[in-house]
């Protein structure tokens, strides 16, 4: 590359280097530089190899527009890479790699794809999927190979790194009067107006400098040096909030702005108590778009060589960064805009030489004549020369008349030494955001370029993305809206926006030149390797809706997002299919407007935080005595206690085996807890409930059901009489939220005349269940008040009671329920002293020969007892199903009684609750297996089998493994016939027999003692 | 043969008792905040926990709404009911007006006392439902913007409002108090929230004040000081 430091010049620190490596090499830059501009400076080149061909790509921008310059930046869990060079700034120690290329992107072996071009035109990737002897799918799977392993460019962060070194983002909520997206000219004159009207404002620049194009700019600004002005305009914010190197990437409804804010991106040495960036979503009151535009470049042959760039992009490199493109330049252009680009290159000291493809002589001409620039007017350039980068260009004059789809037709004629290119095509005002809003941009033909059309309430354009071109009309029009948001903000009148001034010399549309005589590879979006050529073969298959040309070539798609190539493309895909450019339409504005990483979206929801953690009030109890934890749903339960030795299997088994002989007890503070009150609070019960309630006597519990209301099981669970006009009703823990939910929909909707109030205690109350023949002793041995004696508490009961625990006396419910099957109490107590009351029971059980029980040993408890769970009650059972049909009212109506008399849910022969145990011994099997008749395959059956596992254990009482599930017609029908159980994923099948699912104490005799 | 306690004791002695034992905080005191950035000398956002004596909820019948406030302000002293999203403070408590026919009285120190609206509607202890924990410090609105949607502005949510919002995906209640941020935390969340506070407060700076778990020993989450 040619690029160079140039002596002065440049918003740079010369007396600050900062220090950074490319490809592994020590080189300088400047404090003020962007990788971009370090690289030109250095002279380096190319810097990057492109997605298909593998091309030599230089700088070609200096902005987040680049279509060349994709490098990777950072090592380690740091690695990021397609950043944009231009975008990203210079800080010591910065690490940037070239990508897509191997050995290097200097000498780059994959550049052997450029000779198969052909092979690689718009669309090649679909036409894998038929093949080439149209086999279809087979072809597509040996093309598939290939391409995954060729497709992307540069590789993501290891995994592995992340995840011992990941960087932290935050998400932000943010609120003010005025947003000002830009902080360029127009930008800083709007938020100085709505600041110094004393409006809370914010102002978002992608920079980390303000003043847009203005800065290191020679010209004078509300008559002072636009430096100075720039340094007076930040001053006159001290009141708003200035966020500089913060991206504005989408508008949402009501002008909701989602910001990606750089924190700590830029520095070497971040402190790491600081999050790498943050998601900033902010809400203003009125949004002012002053967003700028961007150049559009002019396609002509090999116009990818590096050392070809925009001309303004040139000019912003020496006037900003003190950084010449190159010795021998030649700027392309069809307006005036190249000349004043030139005039700045040629005061640098860059030879200079413009072709102005416009024929006449403009004024704009002479000035870059008395600035010593070489004018060719009605001249064009025809073909980039050169290996690594350019050394030579050809041009030549148009030979036929350009027409309004821009495609010159020119004839090489002189070849010309050039170390860098610039083109500018004219200018794009960048309307994304407002498109990201639904507004369709409207094309202008006088000034070549879409406009935004008419902006949503509380947004408006102000400067170049008003497509105002020159700066003073910028701040003009900045000035106006920020004056015009303080009066729609305090009820004025709004002043006058100001018009556009049209340009001294008329643009000329230019999007292509091309040749007669020969092919040449012209390039319209460099990013994704889409050339002219693409598009015109894109609308000869067929493709003229824009939309789907960009699909079939890729052109703008994924971050480039139509910035520089959008234009030229739809252009040419107007011309041919012999239509305007209004009529051809243009495709959509999608955010992220820049790329912005997933972690960001996350913020602090990753690990730990990605769900908050539900703890019971005697987790630490858990914690203590060594048990593992497994998750329900956000609650983490206690699995099981291990002793010496033991593994989950040895521990449940005991634990279980500990409950039916002498006690145990186990948390159970994660079911749902619902407070019922009011007058109506038993009627309400009774319409929720498929059995009765509206008789329950005060100090009783009863089990009951609910139903959806198409007749299907929603939960079910116990609830306690606690006063004539109060309940606690218990649900599952799984469908807690969601039972919750349901009765305040009913009592809000469907029932309004109701005076009931739920609301849920989950979090009020600790529960301990105490189970087993002797559980009663337990609670004797802790309480201080309150009788458990068979009399005063039978089964189904409920009383308050005293425990006794460290530091006093706590008030507890007891309810004797039972899981289990055995003898059993719940014994709830205030959560804050729930951790006293299990630490008094746990001493107390151990005194009678128990201990803590987990969640697995529960499990086994309750499949041995034939218990239903929310892993029965799966959305797809009824009543009769579980076994409960009997349960259901015939003197009362209840939700989902009628739908639960549908056909289908009454059919003869439905999968009803049972217990499987295999026929072998030592054989087991999953929860999930599907159940089959082994007298017709699972293909006879659809594959659907006749059955399915739900639960399983070694089950203590049984001596065995057990399972219980759900199977066609029930027990009975299974009665004297083996049925297999069938694992398709694991491989696995056995032979088993089908129990009934109560088998253990059918009676209740144990649970009633 | 114990003598029987009736239900309705119980159901009143959650907020407190004669011969109650101190609160536990949900917290573990091994929970601290992470370091200050490089150069800060000291945070900008503290949080503290903040238990209260007792949190009535009060659920008014549509027609009794009047009546209902009434009776939640007057069980702390307050004089009049407030307004939807407007907490009322007095020598006991304060009163906030959580939902439309909702409200909670907080008292901060005894007697505590039950509201009693009679008809106009219910009345349900969850003192400890809730854990409440306070960010102050000149850096708690910046902080309360990383946390939940809400404008924490003093233009936006000044001393005295109260909103239902979400922290982490977990719903928690918010009162605007001189110089802080109460939080109500789900006593089930609250160890997973005051990690997120204190995680998220790194890039601020934050402190883990006074509180039950601070003045804990380490590795217990027994509270020794606090009694309802």
């Amino acid at each position: 590359m040619s690029g160079y430091r140039l002596r002065e010049g440049g918003v740079v620190d010369r007396t600050q280097p900062i220090r950074f490596r490319w490809d592994g090499k020590a080189y300088t830059g400047l404090a003020g530089d962007t990788l971009g501009s370090a690289l030109l400076a250095n002279g380096i080149g190319p810097v990057a190899r492109s997605f298909k061909y593998h091309r030599p790509r230089g700088v070609m921008t200096a902005g987040p527009e680049e279509t060349g310059a994709l490098v990777t930046i950072g090592k380690g869990a740091r690695r990021e890479p397609n950043a944009k060079a231009p975008a990203v700034e210079l800080f010591e120690g910065l690490e940037a790699f070239g990508q897509n290329a191997w050995p290097s992107v200097r000498f780059d072996l994959g550049q052997v794809n450029d000779l198969l071009g052909s092979f690689f035109t718009a669309g090649f990737y679909y036409k894998t999927f038929f093949g080439i002897t149209g086999k279809g799918t087979w072809e597509w799977m040996q093309f598939e190979k290939l391409i995954r392993r060729a497709a992307g460019m540069g590789r993501a962060a290891d995994p592995a790194d992340m995840a011992k070194d990941h960087d932290a983002y935050d998400v932000i909520h943010d609120f003010c009067d005025v947003a000002v997206i830009g902080g360029g000219p127009a930008g800083l004159a709007a938020a100085t107006e709505a600041a110094a009207a004393g409006l809370d404002v914010v102002l978002i620049e992608q920079d980390f400098a303000l003043g847009g194009r203005a800065i290191g700019r020679d010209e004078i600004i509300e008559g002072q040096p636009a430096d100075a002005w720039i340094a007076a305009q930040e001053a006159g914010l001290a009141s708003a909030r200035v966020l500089r190197r913060a991206t504005a990437f989408g508008l949402y409804d009501t002008n909701v702005l989602g910001i990606y804010e750089r924190i700590t991106e830029h520095e070497g040495d971040p402190d790491p108590a600081l999050p790498r960036a943050a998601i900033r979503i902010l809400r203003p009151a009125r949004v002012i778009l002053a967003t700028g535009a961007i150049e559009r470049p002019i396609a002509f042959g090999n116009n990818d060589r590096p050392g070809v760039m925009l001309a303004g992009a040139m000019e912003r490199y020496a006037s900003r960064w003190g950084v010449g493109p190159g010795s021998r330049a030649f700027i392309a252009t069809a307006h005036d805009g190249g000349h004043a680009d030139a005039t700045v290159l040629a005061r640098a000291g860059v030879e200079v030489t413009v072709m102005d493809a416009r024929p006449d002589g403009s004024e704009a001409a002479e000035m870059s004549r008395a600035a010593g620039v070489e004018v060719l007017e009605g001249y064009l350039p025809v073909d980039a020369e050169g290996a690594q980068a350019v050394s030579r260009l050809m041009i030549g004059r148009a030979r036929e008349a350009t027409g309004a789809g821009g495609i010159a037709v020119a004839s090489a004629e002189r070849d010309r030494r050039a170390d860098c290119v610039g083109t500018s095509a004219g200018w794009s005002p960048a309307i994304h955001l407002v498109a990201h809003r639904g507004v369709k941009p409207v094309w202008n033909g006088d000034l070549g370029c879409f406009l935004a059309g008419e902006p949503p309430a509380g947004l408006a354009l102000a400067g170049s993305a008003s497509a105002h071109w020159s700066t003073e009309a910028c701040v003009l029009d900045g000035r106006a809206a920020g004056a015009e948001a303080v009066a729609a903000l305090r009820g004025s009148a709004a002043p006058q926006r100001p018009e556009r001034v049209a340009p001294l010399g008329a643009p000329m549309a230019l999007h292509e030149v091309k040749m007669r005589s020969r092919k040449l590879k012209s390039f319209l979006d460099p990013q994704h390797d889409v050339t002219t050529a693409d598009v015109r073969q894109a609308a000869q298959e067929g493709y003229r809706s824009v939309e789907h040309m960009k699909r079939y070539t890729t052109l703008g798609m994924a971050t480039d997002q139509g910035k520089t190539g959008n234009i030229g493309g739809l252009a040419l895909l107007a011309d041919a299919l012999g239509q305007s450019i209004p009529e051809t339409g243009i495709t959509t504005f999608r955010p992220p407007y820049t790329p912005v990483p997933i972690a960001a979206l996350a913020g602090r929801a990753r690990g730990a935080h990605w769900q908050a953690i539900r703890r019971t009030p005697m987790h630490a109890r858990h914690e203590a005595a060594g048990a593992p934890f497994t998750d329900a749903g956000a609650w983490k339960r206690a699995w099981y206690y291990p002793g010496p030795g033991e593994g989950i299997d040895e521990a449940y088994v005991r634990e279980a085996a500990m409950v039916r002989e002498t006690c145990g007890i186990v948390d159970v503070s994660t079911l749902g807890k619902i407070d019922v009150q009011g007058p109506d609070a038993a009627e309400f019960l009774n319409r929720v409930y498929v059995n009765g309630f509206a008789k329950l006597p005060v100090g009783k519990c009863r089990y009951g059901v609910m139903l959806r209301d198409d007749g299907i099981v929603l939960d079910d669970g116990v609830s306690w009489r606690l006063a004539e006009d109060r309940f606690l009703m218990t649900c599952t823990t799984a469908e807690a939220a969601h039972v919750m939910v349901w009765l305040e929909e009913l009592l809000a909707w469907r029932w309004p005349e109701l005076r009931v109030t739920v609301a849920s205690v989950s979090d009020q109350w600790a529960g301990t269940a105490v189970a087993g023949p002797r559980s009663r002793a337990v609670l004797e041995r802790v309480l201080t008040g309150g009788d458990v004696s068979d009399g005063a508490l039978p089964f189904m009961g409920v009383t308050g009671a005293h425990l006794a625990v460290a530091g006093g006396v706590v008030p507890v419910l007891i309810a004797r329920i039972s899981f289990s099957g055995e003898r059993a109490y719940e014994v709830y107590a205030p959560a804050g002293w729930g951790a006293l009351a299990w630490d008094a029971l746990a001493e107390a059980a151990a005194a009678e020969g128990g201990a803590p029980y987990g969640l697995e040993a529960l499990g086994a408890l309750r499949i041995e007892k034939g218990h239903v769970t929310a892993a029965e009650l799966d959305g797809r059972t009824t009543l009769a199903d579980a076994g409960l049909g009997r349960m259901a009212s015939t003197k009362k109506p209840f939700l989902g009684a009628a739908m639960m008399q549908r056909p289908h849910l009454q059919a003869e022969g439905r999968a009803e609750l049972v217990h499987v145990i295999p026929v072998e011994d030592g054989v087991r099997f999953s929860g999930g297996a599907l159940l089959c008749d082994p007298d017709v395959s699972m293909g006879g059956n659809d594959g659907h089998g006749v059955g399915w596992i739900t639960g399983v254990t070694e089950s203590p009482v049984f001596g065995g493994w057990l399972g219980i599930g759900f199977v066609a017609g029930g027990a009975s029908a299974w009665q004297g016939r083996e049925i297999l159980v069938e694992e398709p994923v694991a491989g696995r099948s056995c032979r088993a027999q089908v129990l009934s699912a109560h088998r253990y104490d059918p009676k209740g005799e144990r649970m009633h003692a | 043969m114990p003598e029987a306690v009736a239900i309705s004791e119980v159901m009143t002695a959650a907020a407190g008792g004669e011969g109650a034992p101190a609160l536990t905080s949900p917290l573990p005191a091994a929970l601290a905040a992470p370091a200050l950035l490089r150069g800060m000398e000291a945070a900008q956002v503290t949080l503290s926990e903040a238990p209260m004596a007792a949190l009535w909820q009060v659920t008014a019948w549509p027609e009794a709404l009047a009546a209902a406030g009434t009776a939640a302000a007057a069980s702390v002293g307050v004089g009049t009911a407030p307004g939807p999203g407007q907490a009322l403070t007095a020598g006991l408590g304060a009163v906030l007006r959580t939902e439309p026919l909702r409200f909670w009285v907080v008292v901060e120190d005894g007697p505590v006392r039950s509201p009693e609206p009679g008809e106009a509607g219910t009345v349900l202890d969850l003192t400890q439902a809730r854990w409440r924990v306070r960010l102050s410090g000149p850096g708690r609105v910046a902080l309360m913007a990383r946390l939940g949607p809400l404008d924490w502005r003093a233009q936006a949510f000044p001393v005295g409002r109260v909103a239902s919002t979400e922290i982490g995906h977990v719903g928690v209640t918010v009162q605007a108090e001189p110089e802080a941020f109460a939080l109500f935390l789900p006593r089930s969340f609250a160890e997973a929230l005051a990690g997120l506070i204190l995680e998220t407060g790194q890039s601020l700076g934050i402190a883990r004040g006074e509180g039950v778990a601070g003045r804990a020993l380490a590795g217990d989450r027994l509270a020794p000081a606090h009694k309802p």
